[in-house]
């Protein structure tokens, strides 16, 4: 794929997780996110800042000293009155997008994936290789969302996070962008702990332009996810909570006396495996994500649950379709 | 109590490989695999282990343990062909000479006895 407007932009060398087939779905991404936005309307964010765009917001009484061009002849012709016509103020919008790099996004990377079909998004085409773990996935979903953000003309940046903010995309625009953000996702390194909040007050400090924020996670947090998305919210970004999810987790193939090991914290405790206890934990975890699903929806947060063995564009269009990440 | 069969310092050899090998695979036993798992709360949350139960499940280990020396003593013990008390002596190996024991003679002095077989009497 060639940047558009600029020719000369170097060729990367992608992996398998930024393969040419991964490629070929972008452009298919792009194509549905402009479908899904035509239904819903115009190419570029609505403000309520009014200023020089093209959507009438109101009107406003004229005092001397203001351009004529801008006055209201059909209103002055019924009503007699010199109004102004003011329009809505069009902005870039930012994207945000948070990486979670911590331990626990890299679990499962020696096991073996279990096989997803071919993406019925595209109607099959080259299948591309699974992803194997949820950092993987979140790479993916990552550089899909910041490609059609790039293609919207609209500022891509990328954000990586465990117990503290990590390295940071400063906001391009422009599609050849893309090829940047594959470098960056590609150099991501998983490892330490997540700690939420102090990531999320990392970024907030450091984040001059509000906008939205998708965060990619497991939001398997030591310190809970709750004030780390509070933070977000009350400091006027508008929080996207996708949640990562491995089924192989839920459905370990083990038995009988073992030691659990806590990848992050490397805390131990010692379990007998029975299925039983196998269907306790599918409990306890599918109540952990309905709890968080339940607080996207209470603060009308858009929540989008991936699971790893979903292909990512299958993802990407599920979320196009169900809304709230385009404006 | 006597050992007939090996001595007695070859059986606690014996006794101290095989309780050894025991051991080592009790101590190997406690050894659980290792798993790793992205989030520990998450799995505390479904695991709720009374103290009670912990204790017990311990005692169960060392009280297997017991049992398994138990029978392996008796086994090797068995390989010792002990006698007690008053068996000891009932071998085809014993060498000392057997007890006194009083014989009796009946004689038949019936007249079919005088009859001549031969040169004599069968009397």
């Amino acid at each position: 794929m060639k940047g558009g407007a600029t020719a000369s932009a170097p060729r990367v060398e992608t992996d398998a997780l930024f393969d040419d087939a991964f490629l070929k779905r972008l452009e298919y991404l792009d194509l549905v996110a402009k479908k899904v936005q035509s239904t819903h309307e115009r190419g570029e964010r609505r403000s309520k800042k009014l200023g020089a765009g093209l959507e009438f917001a109101d009107h406003r009484r004229y005092t001397p000293g203001d351009d004529f061009k801008h006055v209201d002849w059909n209103v002055y012709a019924r009503l007699g009155k010199l109004l102004l016509r003011q329009y809505e103020e069009e902005e870039d919008l930012f994207v945000y997008l948070l990486v979670d790099a911590s331990a626990s996004m890299a679990v499962g990377r020696d096991a073996p994936p279990s096989a997803a079909g071919p993406s019925k998004a595209t109607g099959g085409g080259r299948p591309i290789s699974p992803a194997l773990t949820k950092l993987d996935q979140a790479r993916r979903l990552a550089a899909a969302l910041a490609y059609i953000a790039l293609a919207n003309l609209d500022r891509a940046s990328l954000v990586t996070f465990s117990e503290r903010l990590g390295q940071r995309l400063l906001p391009a625009r422009g599609k050849a962008q893309i090829f940047r953000i594959f470098d960056f996702l590609k150099k991501t390194q998983p490892g330490g702990r997540t700690t939420f909040h102090d990531a999320m007050r990392g970024f907030v400090h450091e984040t001059k332009r509000r906008g939205l924020v998708v965060v990619l996670s497991d939001f398997y947090a030591q310190d809970g996810w709750k004030d780390g998305l509070d933070y977000l919210r009350y400091n006027r970004f508008e929080p996207i909570v996708v949640q990562l999810v491995d089924e192989r987790e839920l459905s370990p193939n083990l038995r009988g006396d073992i030691l659990l090991v806590d990848v992050e914290t490397q805390a131990e405790k010692e379990i007998t495996l029975t299925p039983r206890l196998l269907d306790k934990y599918r409990a306890a975890h599918a109540a952990f994500s309905h709890e968080l699903e339940a607080y996207a929806k209470s603060h009308q947060l858009p929540y989008f649950n991936a699971s790893v063995q979903t292909p990512f564009d299958e993802v990407v269009v599920s979320m196009l379709r169900k809304g709230g990440l385009l404006k | 109590m006597t050992l007939e069969g090996l001595p007695l310092a070859e059986l606690g050899k014996l006794f101290a490989i095989f309780g050894g090998a025991m051991v080592l695979l009790y101590i190997l036993r406690l050894r659980r695999r290792r798993v790793q798992v992205p989030f520990s709360p998450l799995w505390a949350r479904v695991v709720v282990e009374r103290q009670a139960s912990s204790l017990f499940r311990a005692l169960k280990r060392v009280g297997s343990l017991l049992v398994q020396l138990a029978i392996v003593a008796l086994v090797v013990l068995a390989l010792g062909d002990p006698k007690v008390g008053s068996f000891a002596g009932c071998t085809h190996e014993d060498e000392r000479p057997p007890p006194p024991r009083h014989a009796l003679l009946v004689i038949d002095a019936s007249a079919s006895m005088a009859t001549i077989e031969g040169s004599c009497t069968q009397i």
